[in-house]
């Protein structure tokens, strides 16, 4: 895997150099963004919107005379010596992703089995110097969930409604989307129901083909003889792509590591 | 003049000076000791518990400076404290309320039903909890006012923390035209749910149907959200169902009565009269 070469152009993330009087203009899925300098700031509007999300993103470089965009989110970068240079990166989401499936799985006692799921991304735009990113935003429109027992325990997440592609390489088309496997294990003497997953997105790094198709590594969960259930980060990637050109784009948000993680089963499945 | 002076007995005059030396630095050493222990807990400790052991520390320096500058004043703190006992059941009879306001704050604390910065309800009194105080509890209201409620008070009413757990549920009142398709109904709101992003998948919206009112069919659709988005869910929900129903058609009724006396009943007689002929008359 080799390191990101930011000079290539053209790209849609990287480090891009931004000079007053210019106006940035892009889109990420559903994510819309226009990023204007001039002498004394910088104006920065977003809007996430519900669109086609397997479409390309795209970039648009074009003079502050021209027509900005009206979104719904706006704020202003002020300073005297206003930076020349910005970063926008994609990266895993902030919270786990419930995929809940449109019809119930079911995994037979002592059964394996693969699912791929494909999750959105977010949007990192930061400035050298500067820790925080200015902005950390999702690329398309998702919903809030609860993932736990009962109301008082649990963990806030994003909910993903999705079909289970079981043994399927995920679409070609997936843009601004990072594919994962997951590799089920049943071991215990009970049907595992597989209605809800809850995939460890923050804690996954992510990589990027030479088709422009994001990826993770594989996770693999075994379910237990009792109670408990084992969440594993594995060192090879999704749908065999090992052997590809992949292209390192961002570390996890929360580095578990390639550790062995027991959880109780309710906290992985639903 | 000078008589006066010389009638002031000297090591008197050094006792209460002493005294008064033992407790202003009582006094300034509390302080130092509250700030020290505020600022040890506070990446590791909660801020009630905080609040709590600051408290402890400041009054436990105060007492023993106290004590201090009253052995300097030559009191026997023996007999002191066979006189506080005595003292305080006269004082337990003379300030009950107090008393009774600092077992509540004890019970308060122990059993601890919210801390500080929670969110509470007590009677029609909503807002941040500030303070936990020996005597009361301080409240900061929406409105930005300032609420002070007795401990006791609080052990005796119902005191609601909406701030307890991370998720909350919002019930909405609906109720439609007694000519609407109910399951039409529940559909659209469930798709209302469904399109808005704080709106949580799970647990599922809830749809209840209450009954047949007076005016409308009535329902109850709750919606569950993360606890800090509360009223923003709350404004956009009710405006996204009222988009909703208008696009889909569904009414929303105002209060209204039909009028019946049975059966035989003939319609009302209703007369068109023009502007002509209103004019004519």
């Amino acid at each position: 895997m080799s390191q990101l070469d930011l000079k290539n152009e053209p790209k849609y993330w990287g480090v891009f150099d931004f000079r007053a009087e210019t106006r940035l203009q892009f889109k990420f899925g559903g994510l819309l963004m226009d990023l204007a300098c001039s002498d004394k700031d910088w104006l920065l509007q977003y809007e996430v919107k519900t669109s086609d999300t397997a479409e390309a993103p795209s970039v648009c470089r074009i003079s502050t005379e021209d027509v900005a965009w009206q979104l719904a989110n706006q704020q202003r970068l002020v300073s005297d010596k206003i930076p020349q240079q910005f970063s926008l990166y994609p990266t895993m989401p902030d919270r786990p992703i419930v995929c809940r499936a449109t019809t119930t799985v079911l995994l037979l006692p002592k059964e394996q089995i693969s699912l791929y799921v494909t999750v959105p991304l977010w949007l990192q735009l930061s400035i050298s110097d500067v820790k925080k990113p200015l902005l950390d935003v999702p690329t398309e429109c998702i919903s809030e969930t609860w993932f736990g027992l009962n109301s008082r325990e649990g963990v806030m997440s994003y909910a993903l409604r999705m079909s289970e592609q079981l043994d399927i390489k995920p679409s070609e088309k997936q843009g601004m989307r990072a594919a994962i496997e997951i590799s089920i294990k049943n071991e215990s003497n009970e049907i595992l129901s597989l209605d809800k997953v809850n995939v460890p997105a923050p804690n996954l790094a992510l990589y990027v083909d030479e088709a422009g198709q994001f990826c993770t590594h594989r996770i693999t969960m075994v379910r237990e003889q009792d109670e408990n259930a084992t969440l594993t980060i594995d060192n090879v990637m999704s749908h065999d792509l090992a052997n590809k050109d992949l292209t390192f784009v961002c570390g996890p948000r929360d580095d578990l590591g390639q550790h062995k993680i027991t959880k109780a089963l309710s906290t992985l499945f639903g | 003049m000078s008589d006066v002076f010389s009638n002031i007995n000297t090591e008197l005059m050094i006792a209460i000076i002493r005294a008064i030396i033992f407790l202003i630095v009582g006094v300034i050493l509390s302080r130092v000791v509250n700030k020290m222990v505020t600022r040890w807990s506070t990446h590791k400790l909660d801020a009630h518990i905080q609040l709590l052991a600051a408290r402890v520390a400041s009054y436990l320096v105060l007492v023993i400076f106290f004590f201090m500058g009253l052995k300097a004043l030559g009191f026997d703190l023996g007999v002191l404290i066979g006189a506080a006992g005595i003292m305080s059941v006269a004082i337990g009879f003379a300030s009950q309320t107090s008393a009774s306001n600092i077992i509540s704050g004890l019970f308060l604390v122990s059993e601890r039903p919210f801390s500080i910065g929670d969110l509470i309800r007590v009677g029609s009194t909503t807002g941040e909890v500030t303070s936990i105080d020996l005597l009361s509890v301080k409240l900061r209201t929406f409105d930005n006012l300032f609420v002070r409620i007795p401990n006791e008070t609080l052990i005796k009413s119902e005191v609601t923390t909406l701030t307890r757990f991370p998720i909350r549920r919002i019930d909405l009142a609906i109720g439609v035209a007694y000519k609407e398709n109910i399951e039409h109904v529940r559909k659209v709101m469930e798709r209302v749910a469904d399109a808005n992003p704080i709106c949580l998948d799970e647990p599922k919206p809830a749809f209840i149907f209450k009954g047949f009112g007076d005016s409308s069919l009535d329902m109850q659709f709750s919606v569950w959200v993360k606890r800090e988005k509360f009223s923003e869910l709350k404004n956009a929900i009710y405006e996204d169902i009222k988009e909703a129903f208008d696009a889909e058609g569904i009414e929303i009724p105002f209060p209204h009565q039909s009028l019946y006396a049975g059966s035989m009943t003939e319609p009302f007689p209703i007369r068109v009269v023009s502007e002509s002929n209103d004019e004519k008359a």
